[in-house]
């Protein structure tokens, strides 16, 4: 949205005096911009106000109009506002402040205010606003909403404030209007979310006979929504009464048809939400969400209101409107719906609300913003209707929402895949936000909450298809990831059986894993190992086994000494072996066995003697089958990291010697450079001359020597 | 009241300054040279519209442009005779041709960028602020 010439103008302006270079000390502001500039201070220091007024000293102001709305005020602040004659005030949420009433008694005291708003949290005792009331004979609006009042302070709030002409006390708790008759010049009145038991708390309303506007909406939260019930049973009329909204309250078309007929004047009747459906033809102006056009209508009046509550209750019922509409290939103007969705955004950003939802129809607060969710409607079924300026911010919103929370609602995922529909579509998706996305669903899958975790799935799922792999795995993870991103990838094309995408993640895994200690700790942390074993029972493929072993491979070598055992447990040997009598694939077998070996390496051979023993029978007895035969598998890494040489000078085990000379000679095999390495090595001695006494290690090593003499 | 003092005049369309009456010979031969007339300029409907500072810098901007000013729709909203014979010409006493100047460049911005959720921030010079936001009160934009 556009800024107005005059915020820019007053937004530089402020910006001179914030920052000190305001050099105009004798101008003399005069109202209008005095009180436009104020409010541009406020916005950019609001955390407190008390210095926005150090830098007013020494010039010429004249406020009339102030609003410190989310800002925190001092008490010096009601100091430099007792200096002018204050018109209108809103006063925000004031908490802190220690004797608030009796700063404002002091500021009202020097005014003429006839605009207040007290709305807040902020609470007051009934013998200031007694008080208020005389020092204020001028005041004709009053928004006091939100400010707890019990039904005698109302009673004693009517007598103080005979002159209202506006008055807004929703949310205030008052159950019984027993007093609102005095207000007799009243002619705007809110009470929405108010309850009342009977029409009895409710009759001295109709003494406002110049009452022209009556809010009596209710959030469709709550359980008592009959406010309206209670307004016709009193069956009388208020004859002024030209705009009233309903909307919140449960109507049947019955009551909706006395309230035509007993308040025919009405200019305006709202009531969306009200389980009602309005008449096709009505003299007066009905807002209502009942089709799509009416819809539009209630949802540009409440925006313009920015009553955000109603805004909401429209976008969901657009949503269903518009859904129908799809699934009749019906038109609709998609311009303007895009257009509102992002005014609505602008106007009115998300915050919490309260909303049932869809699959347990419970409350809960949800972070999703319904306009997200009425964008993505959009954009899975009319995207070619879309503007490529739309489809980016679209884009940009769907991806803000998703990613802050995902909960029992399926919205998000309908959401997210709208986001995928818009990458395959080729509009550009951030990766940055995209990963958190992905990150966010990766620790979700042990959220421990099984709806969540299918929810988590399914999203990560579609990241593995088509042209959204090619994007994932892009994405590059840093060390601040708590759960892995490609861990979660991986999880769901496992979950998908789907052996090309599972094996492409795979793969990124396998080089994110290569001699990266800190990187294999997170995937063992996060229960990488049980996983990637299961994998291997899940496919028949020998490429896909050789990355699920390699990664493996990597996280035994990585692993701390002392926890190797936990990592790669005894009932995972076992799986193993049985895996290794059906393989004929040397590579595989290898890898294989090269686990056991780490395995072995890292244990101190006090321990676990059992498996020892079977491990190191399984190394002896297939060397001999893997020696004759060309093996592929890169072994570079066991030599930088000095694995070999250590086992050749130090270890007792003869199947953990076999498996490093059998290292040694595919390593040779490579290349002749490597070859020429290893003869000129320090530890080759150590090849020539075992240091211990067996004789299959001498002939393996004699066997290995062969190559160097070739 | 403005900073020189004087009550704020604002601005007021253009009255029809020729009254059929010829110069005299002797100025002829001094006179300066005739501005070269614009088209578009001409009826209630015009399609361009001529903002003139008080040291005489004229502006020629889209109507629709004019438009997004609330004081200046107001003005060319109801056309009076006399606002549409001056060519839908309007005289600012209180502008300076470069605060004009950026009043137009402010109203085809906020054209431009009206229905736009992202708009690029229009910059306001230091030394022109106090001006500028005395003439945005005035012209309502």
């Amino acid at each position: 949205m556009v800024e107005s010439l005059k915020h820019t103008a007053a937004a530089a302006i402020a910006k001179l005096i914030h920052n000190g270079h305001f050099n105009s000390k004798s101008y003399a502001f005069d109202q209008e911009s005095s009180n436009e500039v104020y409010a541009q201070l406020l916005r950019l220091d609001p955390q407190w106000s008390y210095n926005i007024d150090l830098k007013l000293k020494g010039l010429s102001f004249i406020l009339t109009k102030v609003n410190f709305e989310n800002v925190e005020m001092g008490p010096q602040t009601f100091g430099l506002l007792t200096q002018h004659n204050l018109k209108s005030l809103v006063l925000g949420n004031q908490d802190e402040i220690p004797s608030l009433e009796h700063y404002m008694s002091r500021l009202f005291r020097t005014s003429q205010i006839d605009h207040l708003d007290l709305s807040g949290r902020s609470q007051f005792s009934t013998a200031w606003l007694k008080t208020t009331g005389q020092q204020l004979p001028l005041l004709r609006t009053l928004n006091v909403s939100g400010v707890k009042l019990l039904n005698p302070d109302f009673f004693q709030f009517c007598k103080s404030f005979p002159n209202l002409y506006s008055l807004d006390i929703s949310n205030c708790g008052v159950t019984i209007l027993t007093g609102i008759s005095r207000l007799k010049n009243l002619r705007h009145l809110s009470l929405r979310s108010l309850i009342y038991e009977s029409w009895y708390d409710i009759r001295e309303l109709f003494a406002l006979k110049l009452l022209n506007v009556l809010d009596l909406s209710m959030h469709s939260t709550h359980h008592a929504r009959r406010n309206m019930q209670r307004f016709l049973d009193c069956k009388q009329v208020l004859p002024e009464l030209r705009f009233l909204e309903c909307s919140g309250n449960l109507m049947d078309e019955d009551m909706l048809e006395e309230l035509l007929i007993t308040h025919s004047h009405l200019h305006q009747l709202a009531i969306v939400d009200c389980d009602v459906k309005a008449p096709k033809s009505s003299p007066i102006r009905i807002l209502s969400c009942t089709t799509f056009d009416s819809s539009i209508t209630a949802l540009k009046y409440y925006l313009n209101l920015k009553r955000r509550n109603e805004v909401q209750i429209c976008f969901q019922e657009l949503r269903l409107h518009v859904k129908r509409l799809h699934e009749r290939k019906m038109q609709y103007d998609v311009t303007e719906c895009v257009t509102l969705s992002l005014q609505s955004l602008e106007k009115l950003p998300c915050s919490l609300i309260m909303n049932f939802d869809i699959v347990e129809e419970r409350l809960f607060t949800s972070r999703l913003s319904f306009e997200a969710d009425f964008l993505a409607e959009i954009v899975l079924h009319n995207f070619h209707r879309l503007s490529r300026v739309h489809t980016r911010l679209i884009c940009d919103i769907l991806l803000n929402n998703v990613n802050r929370q995902l909960i029992r609602d399926l919205r998000a995922e309908t959401m997210w895949n709208a986001i995928i529909y818009l990458f395959n579509m080729g509009v550009f998706v951030d990766k940055q936000k995209l990963k958190g996305i992905a990150s966010h669903c990766a620790a979700s899958l042990h959220n421990g909450d099984p709806i969540i975790e299918e929810q988590a799935m399914r999203i990560l799922t579609s990241c593995v298809t088509g042209k959204t792999l090619e994007l994932v795995l892009s994405i590059t993870e840093s060390k601040h990831d708590t759960t892995p991103i490609c861990l979660g990838f991986l999880r769901a094309a496992l979950h998908k059986e789907d052996e090309q995408s599972s094996r492409r993640v795979a793969e990124k895994i396998l080089a994110a894993t290569h001699n990266n200690e800190e990187e294999c700790k997170r995937y063992i942390k996060h229960g990488a190992m049980n996983m990637l074993i299961s994998a291997i029972d899940r496919f028949d493929s020998e490429p896909m086994h050789i990355v699920i072993l390699g990664i493996i491979r990597n996280l035994v070598m990585m692993s701390p000494y002392d926890k190797v055992q936990q990592i790669f447990t005894c009932v995972q040997f076992r799986t193993f072996q049985i895996l290794l009598r059906n393989w004929t694939s040397s590579d595989r077998a290898y890898l294989m066995l090269s686990i056991f070996a780490l395995r072995l390496n890292h244990q101190d051979k006090n321990f676990e003697c059992v498996f020892r023993k079977c491990a190191d029978e399984l190394l002896r007895k297939h060397f001999p089958y893997l020696l004759a035969t060309e093996i592929t598998v890169d072994v570079d890494i066991y030599f930088d990291r000095g694995i070999v040489q250590n086992i050749l000078r130090t270890s007792e085990e003869v199947g953990l010697v076999l498996w490093a000379l059998l290292t040694i000679k595919i390593y040779a095999q490579k290349s002749l450079w490597n070859s020429r390495s290893i003869r000129d090595s320090n530890f080759f001695y150590l090849i020539e001359n075992p240091h211990i006494a067996s004789e299959v290690v001498n002939v393996a090593s004699e066997n290995v020597r062969f190559l160097f003499h070739w | 009241m403005d900073k020189n003092g004087s009550a704020a005049g604002g601005f007021q369309a253009a009255s029809n300054k020729d009254d059929g009456l010829e110069e005299p010979d002797s100025q002829k031969t001094g006179a300066k040279p005739q501005p070269v007339p614009i088209s578009g300029l001409e009826g209630p409907r015009s399609k361009y519209v001529k903002l003139v500072s008080n040291d005489d810098h004229e502006f020629i901007i889209k109507r629709e442009v004019a438009m997004t000013s609330k004081s200046l729709r107001e003005l060319f909203a109801n056309p009076t005779v006399d606002l549409a014979a001056a060519n839908n010409t309007v005289y600012f006493s209180d502008f300076q041709s470069h605060i004009l100047q950026k009043v137009c460049h402010y109203l085809a911005y906020k054209t431009k960028y009206r229905h736009s959720r992202v708009a690029p921030p229009f910059d306001i010079p230091p030394d022109i602020a106090m001006d500028l936001l005395a003439a945005a009160n005035e012209l309502e934009c």
